[in-house]
């Protein structure tokens, strides 16, 4: 069980929170990019053995949607890396 | 085992959901509602209007059932501007009081929340669980009180009593 | 090859059991192959099984970080089956099925195979009728599925005495899948390993990958290893949850997420269920094992992960579905837990193709590979070897990305 920290609540219980899926690329503006870049966008999102950031929507809280960065080898919620945008 | 506490289904209150700016909802109806809490998660109260701050610019009003009307009157949720949205939602929450010497045991099972009294404090009021469901949970003298949509009422019932016993 | 049966057994016996021969040999590590094949697991050591036996490569490697079988293929709930949705996917399970109830005579190592069915657990109408819409598809390519009413699903059940009538999901029927059935993990593992080893086939235990090597001309050259660079023109990754580790380090992207997978079992007790039983709208499934055990499975950690537990808040939800319908478990003592991390695609369904990177192939994404081992065996060779797809893969290779043209079957597994 994780303890997620909500921006306006502060740390709870992982299960009053909804996983939102990984952070991927901001969306390009599609009549700018190839067929092939825009296909990325849509399906490729990062896999690292390591940080990642995801979303996460505190639906049985405030309704808050945040991010977190956490490590998919240890499930520790972690500051973000020093490179991360 | 069996638990000390008393359980008590609460009759309906007069409920509004406030949304927008603080700001703006004050220049609307602030007269007519209690001071906006400034902290996440506390209420503040007036003439028996109790006003809590639940979620980023968004608050819920309760008062007894019998100021509705009137309330309705001040608040004017029809003809209120665009950048806020005022709710009466008075039938979709049922309350239950939870008390007594074990009350604290019993939310524990239902409950995520750390509620020892000196992190939940009295007066705290939060969106969590209760069983599973998203619920209202306040810490007010000697006990809890929590809310959960009308429709699951029954089924808390039920959970509550499988608890105890 | 020494064959395994009751002559060789009793010729053993009457010398102690001191002249086995070795399963497969540990031979040193040559610089060059024709085939390297990453990962010594199910599909692995199929590809590679498949690759001499059908196609004669047999200069072929297969490098495992850890021991043989000691992946995925040990970390599963072994469950054979065939019912899927999709018109690509459903052919490829049946053949697969069908491979496997063959495997122990082509393999010459018992399987331990047991085809005892699964029954699907039914609790809402909307997966009644997916499930009946599934039957439909099923039954154009040879699968069976079939319903039966809540009277027959208990009398084949007898564990199953929850989900009445005042339950919140109250039991609304069962389906069938006569096709199903479980087996031995390590037989399976071994068994190839033996075969392919017969066959010429090396196969190279602590040596692990560490990078793809890609020349000049950017097509694949080899891969670095901890025991040094192994060239050959042609890699497969077959390595489940770590495919994107290992092609990100030949720059190659793909649309891949790393999952964890729960499943756990009891201490063993009397036969009580021998069906494979699934419980789609609860979230969990189950089996009992030859020993007793109850082999239980359930819904994933929606996040990603590489780890190798599982998750205590999908523990606990698993086992609070399982006691609403099995509520005589409560007494069970569970004894292990473990996760296995595998890689789903974006659209749920397995990639079998070649890559960008000239001579790079990979298959991956296989959400349930356990049942799609042998199969997924021989058409990957057939690949390797041909340069073409499978007729059976043909619809699961990267193109369909390209084009969106997507196999949805989120839904036919624990995936969701």
């Amino acid at each position: 069980m994780m303890l997620i920290h909500c921006p306006f609540c502060g740390k709870r219980s992982e299960s009053e929170f909804i996983y939102g899926g990984p952070v991927g690329a901001d969306r390009p503006n599609p009549d700018a990019v190839s067929d092939a870049q825009w296909v990325e966008y849509l399906t490729v999102t990062p896999n690292p053995l390591g940080p990642v950031q995801e979303k996460w929507w505190h639906a049985r809280g405030c309704g808050e949607w945040l991010t977190i960065w956490r490590d998919t080898r240890t499930h520790d919620i972690v500051e973000a890396p020093e490179n991360a945008q | 085992m069996s638990y000390n506490i008393h359980i008590q289904r609460q009759e309906i209150s007069a409920l509004f959901d406030l949304k927008g700016p603080s700001e703006a909802l004050q220049e609307w109806a602030g007269k007519h509602l209690p001071v906006f809490p400034s902290h996440p998660n506390s209420k503040t109260i007036k003439d028996e209007m109790e006003l809590s701050f639940i979620g980023r610019n968004h608050w819920i009003l309760r008062a007894p059932l019998s100021q509705e009307q009137s309330l309705a009157g001040r608040l004017m949720p029809e003809s209120c501007p665009s950048d806020i949205s005022i709710v009466r939602i008075s039938d979709t929450l049922t309350f239950f009081g939870i008390s007594g010497p074990d009350a604290p045991e019993v939310m524990a099972i239902a409950c995520p929340l750390d509620l020892h009294a000196s992190v939940f404090l009295e007066g705290m009021i939060t969106y969590s669980e209760v069983f599973g469901i998203k619920a209202l949970v306040s810490h007010y003298d000697g006990g809890f009180e929590f809310a959960v949509e009308q429709s699951f009422g029954d089924m808390i019932v039920d959970y509550l009593n499988r608890a105890i016993t | 090859m020494q064959t395994y049966n009751i002559f060789s057994l009793a010729r053993n016996a009457l010398t102690g059991h001191q002249n086995w021969q070795k399963a497969w040999r540990s031979p040193p590590l040559k610089d060059q192959y024709d085939v390297v094949v990453i990962g010594a697991g199910g599909h692995g050591l199929s590809t590679a099984y498949y690759l001499a036996k059908e196609f004669g490569i047999t200069n072929v490697a297969v490098l495992d970080r850890g021991w043989l079988g000691g992946g995925n293929i040990a970390r599963n709930t072994l469950t054979i089956r065939s019912n899927y949705m999709r018109d690509e996917s459903i052919p490829f399970y049946v053949k697969s099925v069908a491979m496997y109830e063959g495997l122990t005579k082509e393999l010459n190592f018992n399987m331990m195979h047991s085809k005892r069915t699964m029954v699907d657990v039914v609790q809402t109408y909307p997966k009644m009728r997916e499930l009946r819409r599934r039957q439909l598809t099923m039954d154009i390519y040879g699968s069976t599925y079939e319903q039966i009413s809540t009277e027959e699903l208990r009398r084949r059940i007898p564990a199953l005495t929850g989900g009445g009538p005042d339950a919140r999901l109250p039991v609304i029927g069962g389906m069938v899948h006569t096709d199903a059935g479980v087996n031995r993990h390590d037989a399976v593992a071994w068994g190839y390993a033996r075969g392919a080893d017969a066959l010429g086939v090396e196969i190279h235990q602590q040596t692990a990958v560490k990078s793809i090597l890609r020349g000049t001309d950017g097509a694949i050259q080899g891969v670095e290893t901890n025991r040094g660079t192994v060239r050959a023109k042609k890699v497969v990754v077959a390595v489940s949850g770590h495919t994107t580790t290992l092609t990100e380090t030949a720059g190659l992207k793909l649309p891949l997420r790393t999952m964890n997978l729960t499943a756990f079992v009891s201490e063993p007790v009397k036969p009580l269920v021998d069906v494979i039983v699934n419980c789609p709208d609860s979230g969990f499934y189950f089996s009992q094992s030859d020993k007793g055990e109850m082999v239980i499975g359930g819904a994933p950690d929606m996040g990603q992960s590489f780890r190798r537990d599982i998750k205590q808040h999908v523990f606990e939800d698993t086992v609070t579905a399982m006691l609403s319908l099995f509520p005589a478990f409560k007494k069970l003592k569970l004894m292990r837990q473990w996760g296995g991390h595998l890689d789903i695609a974006h659209d749920a369904s397995p990639i079998m193709s070649k890559t960008d990177v000239g001579g790079l192939f990979v298959t991956a994404g296989w959400w349930g590979g356990y049942k799609a081992i042998p199969a997924g065996g021989l058409t990957l060779a057939h690949l390797v070897a041909k340069d073409q797809p499978h007729p059976l893969m043909a619809s699961f290779t990267l193109g369909r990305f390209k084009h969106l043209d997507f196999v949805l079957e989120s839904g036919t597994t624990t995936a969701r």
